[in-house]
């Protein structure tokens, strides 16, 4: 038995280039059902495929880029839909949603905080009549692990009477998919998947279905008979009429959804004791009831909008305990008690109590608490995580990261008065030590305006802030086009990496990369920005003088720090030339004085700093840039083939 | 099988989810359920990157709820202690390269980073095994994954993990040319 072909895994017996932690073009395509390991972000591009969805927008944010990936892995030619990178989420939904109005299954997909970017328009789509069908994914993230909040998005299902599905597993999701994109085409309405970090990410075994790879019917179906689409004033009514109608469809959906269900401890046995739960805290409640060996009943609720509440009010008729086991806001506590309360219902229900509960992700750990405190005599206590007393492991700039110089620089020109505003990308890590720069942050793209404000009859103080190029293009514009034409006396860096890189080096608009390419000096001048500078950001000299004068000057002024992401340039250099040396950096230790300049405030990775004050360089971090060698005061920094004057 | 876990842990760059997907495969090869979660996004730039596997039937979620992990593996030794303090159980194992990568608190804020001795201390803590491995003389930190690999059936570490099964699943997840330099580690490490 040949251990390579009896692996279970090499289904496709194919070798595709990129073979670790993903889903390749002949798996993703395949007729023929098929069971393999997959992360959920794959396995939902599966299920795109095989429910025959025909076009596919995103913008980049974690935990959804995996998703994209898949399908952007496919040759454009081979793809049996079209997939887009848009500019920003707002866009991407747009997009799905005029190609459904023409009659194609279509998807968007973004992060928790994609969706207030997409919430304009986003919040109309149940009023219409979406002829081909529309799955909405939202990942949400609670406790924040790469986000700027951890949002609730279940309000917004609820706000926007839109239904929503709610996956605790890999298999669940190609599942709830599946059946999203079938009631969605059914009842012409967009249906909303809502995942959360540890869900996406997950792997598992599914068994995957077969998919119709017969060509696309790409005839544009789009009929005003299907209206109005007009939502304007009085308009408004018999709209949301029909879409309140609508709802109520998707509610008796499910009542009846085996997404919905009861697990029942000991099979043929109601026990006195029950939990509501959704989403991934449904598996701790689960592992928990398990490990514990409690005679607890679970509701497990996965179709979570409208709620069948003819199933919950059954489940709480027939117990005398119901505990509710729900992470961040309170929302299925609320509308739960309020349907026993109609009903008239005399179960006790038990739910969250402590502040500090409503923060924060819901792991098996703080199940355990909250399954404890409910039922002290069936829930063991669980042990308390010890107190951390290691270092923390903080994320950091990569080694040679041109925006590491370029905040080396803009410090060196600094007051310590000044005020300096950060925006989201691999630039936010700015506000961590060494730098501590761009220490205010709101969301895509507010850096410039929230400057704006802060300089407002600022005379005394210099306000800086700062914006990747990928985060320009996706909302930074209108702030730019404001801060010009009202003359606001900001200084705006802009640090140009050419690409998107935080989430994965997604193509960004203008660098020809995907369209044409859009010189940024350019469009700054003809967006009416009247002081402009461009340097390279290696350079620590250049960028000082530039802020400087930058922060002199009476008005908006920009600088664009740019140097390719070396990430990326580092991998496409490797597949160019694989026996490429990367030029050594030492320290000459005669010539080092120790002030620790290079470690402690230009912060490189590749610096190690050992108890004796020496400074050492790790050669298998150090990826031989050599910015550093201009930060030292002593010259102490060498550069294989550079000569001693630099 | 009864039920186990794992916990990997690692610095964003070092393979942590290619050693994870690794120890999956193998362990799926073995006719075995599992699950795993990884952590992408942030703390991949030079953060902390942890992965949770777990095997057999019975379990649920994704995520190893403090100090259950049967088995701790980490490719830096850091990661390793912290590793052991918050997720490993009584009477676990740990196995780690002896790798280090000082963390900013580390080289910027003055922290102390901890000694081998120190992560001996937090297994005895907790009455468990510590399996260093030095990575002295390995030029070339990819080939980590590798020794641990190597280590793990040495020790029988992982139940039903062979060397069959590994080389298997090395095999379907790295390119050729890599995985032929992988394998030959791997074997002339058994074979010593």
């Amino acid at each position: 038995m040949s251990p390579v072909d009896d692996n279970p895994f090499s289904v496709m017996g194919t070798r595709d280039k990129r073979r670790f932690n993903f889903m390749n073009s002949e798996q993703l395509l395949s007729p023929l059902p098929f069971t393999d390991t997959a992360m959920a972000n794959h396995a939902t591009a599966r299920a795109m495929v095989e429910t025959g969805t025909r076009v596919i927008t995103t913008y980049p944010g974690s935990p959804t880029p995996e998703i994209a990936e898949i399908l952007n892995h496919v040759p454009a030619d081979k793809r049996p839909y079209y997939f887009e990178y848009s500019v920003n989420e707002k866009v991407a939904l747009e997009l799905a949603c005029g190609a459904s109005m023409n009659g194609h299954l279509s998807s968007v997909f973004f992060k928790s905080v994609g969706l207030n970017v997409a919430m304009d328009s986003m919040i109309q789509l149940p009023m219409f009549a979406l002829i081909g069908g529309m799955v909405i994914i939202v990942g949400d993230d609670p406790g924040a692990n790469s986000s700027q909040n951890e949002q609730d998005n279940r309000h917004f299902a609820r706000m926007a009477h839109m239904p929503l599905l709610e996956p605790s597993s890999p298999t669940e999701t190609y599942r709830m998919y599946l059946e999203a994109a079938r009631l969605s085409k059914v009842l012409e309405r967009p249906v909303l998947l809502r995942t959360t970090t540890h869900t996406a990410h997950a792997r598992e075994q599914i068994d995957f279905g077969p998919a119709d790879l017969s060509p696309p019917d790409w005839t544009s179906k789009f009929s005003l008979e299907n209206g109005p689409y007009w939502p304007i004033a009085a308009a408004v009514f018999p709209l949301k009429r029909r879409m309140l109608e609508k709802e109520a469809v998707f509610g008796e959906a499910a009542e009846v959804s085996k997404f919905n269900e009861v697990i029942f401890s000991t099979a043929g046995t109601v026990q006195q004791r029950g939990v509501i739960s959704s989403g991934l805290p449904t598996l701790a409640v689960l592992e928990n009831i398990s490990h514990d060996n409690a005679p607890v009943d679970v509701l497990r609720l996965g179709f979570t909008h409208p709620l069948p509440k003819k199933k919950i009010t059954e489940f709480l008729k027939g117990k005398t305990e119901v505990l509710i086991v729900e992470e961040l806001d309170r929302i299925l506590e609320t509308e739960i008690k309020a349907a026993a309360f109609d009903a008239r219902i005399s179960c006790r229900i038990l739910a969250r109590k402590n502040p500090e509960e409503y923060l924060g992700e819901l792991t098996v750990n703080r199940t355990a608490s909250l399954l404890h405190s409910a039922w002290p005599t069936l829930f063991s206590q669980p042990e308390k995580p010890l107190a951390a007393a290691l270092p923390a492991r903080l994320p950091q700039l990569c080694p040679g990261c041109g925006h590491r110089t370029a905040f080396f620089g803009t410090a060196e020109a600094l007051a310590k008065t000044d005020i300096t505003v950060g925006d989201i990308g691999c630039h936010t890590l700015g506000a961590l030590p060494p730098h501590n720069l761009g220490q205010i942050v709101l969301s895509m793209g507010h850096s410039v305006s929230t400057a704006s404000g802060l300089a407002l009859h600022n005379s005394d103080r210099g306000t800086v802030a700062f914006v990747g190029d990928g985060t320009l293009f996706h909302a930074g514009l209108p702030g730019i086009i404001n801060a010009a034409m009202n003359n606001h006396n900001v200084t705006l860096v802009v640090l140009e990496n050419g690409t998107t890189a935080m989430t994965g080096h997604q193509p960004r608009p203008g660098t020809g990369e995907v369209g044409p390419a859009i010189p940024l000096p350019e469009l700054l001048k003809l967006l009416g920005v009247q002081f402009i500078r461009d340097v390279d950001a290696y350079n620590v000299k250049g960028v000082a003088a530039s802020v400087r004068e930058a922060l002199d000057y009476k008005g908006f002024a920009v600088v664009i720090a740019r140097h390719p992401c070396v990430l990326q340039l580092g991998g496409k250099q490797k597949k160019k030339f694989p026996d490429r040396k990367i030029p050594k950096i030492t320290v000459d230790q005669d010539a080092c004085t120790q002030c620790g300049i290079c470690v402690s405030e230009f912060g490189c990775p590749s610096f190690e700093k050992h108890e004796s004050g020496k400074v050492t360089v790790a050669s298998d971090v150090c990826i031989g840039d050599g910015s550093c060698v201009q930060t030292c005061p002593s010259s102490a920094l060498k550069r294989e083939g550079w000569d001693q004057k630099r | 099988m009864k039920p186990f876990s794992i916990y990997l842990a690692g610095v964003g760059g070092q393979g942590v989810g290619l050693m994870s997907d690794v120890l999956a495969r193998a362990a799926a090869a073995a006719g075995q359920k599992t699950l795993v979660s990884d952590t992408h996004g942030i703390a991949q730039r030079g953060g902390l990157v942890v992965s949770h596997l777990r095997i057999g039937d019975g379990f649920l979620s994704p995520l190893i709820a403090p100090h259950r992990a049967d088995l701790v593996i980490a490719l830096e030794r850091l990661e390793a202690i912290r590793g052991v303090q918050d997720m490993l159980k009584q009477g676990g194992r740990l196995v780690y390269c002896d790798a280090i990568f000082q963390p900013a608190s580390v080289r910027t804020g003055g922290a102390a980073y901890p000694t081998v001795e120190e992560v001996d201390g937090a297994c005895a803590e907790k009455n468990a095994r510590a399996c260093r491995i030095d990575i002295d003389g390995i030029t070339d930190p990819k080939m980590y994954n590798t020794l641990l690999l190597a280590r793990l059936i040495e020790l029988d570490a992982v139940p039903g993990l062979t060397r069959d099964r590994v080389l298997a699943a090395i095999s379907h997840t790295l390119p050729t040319a890599a995985f032929e330099r992988n394998k030959e580690l791997f074997l002339s490490l058994l074979h010593n």
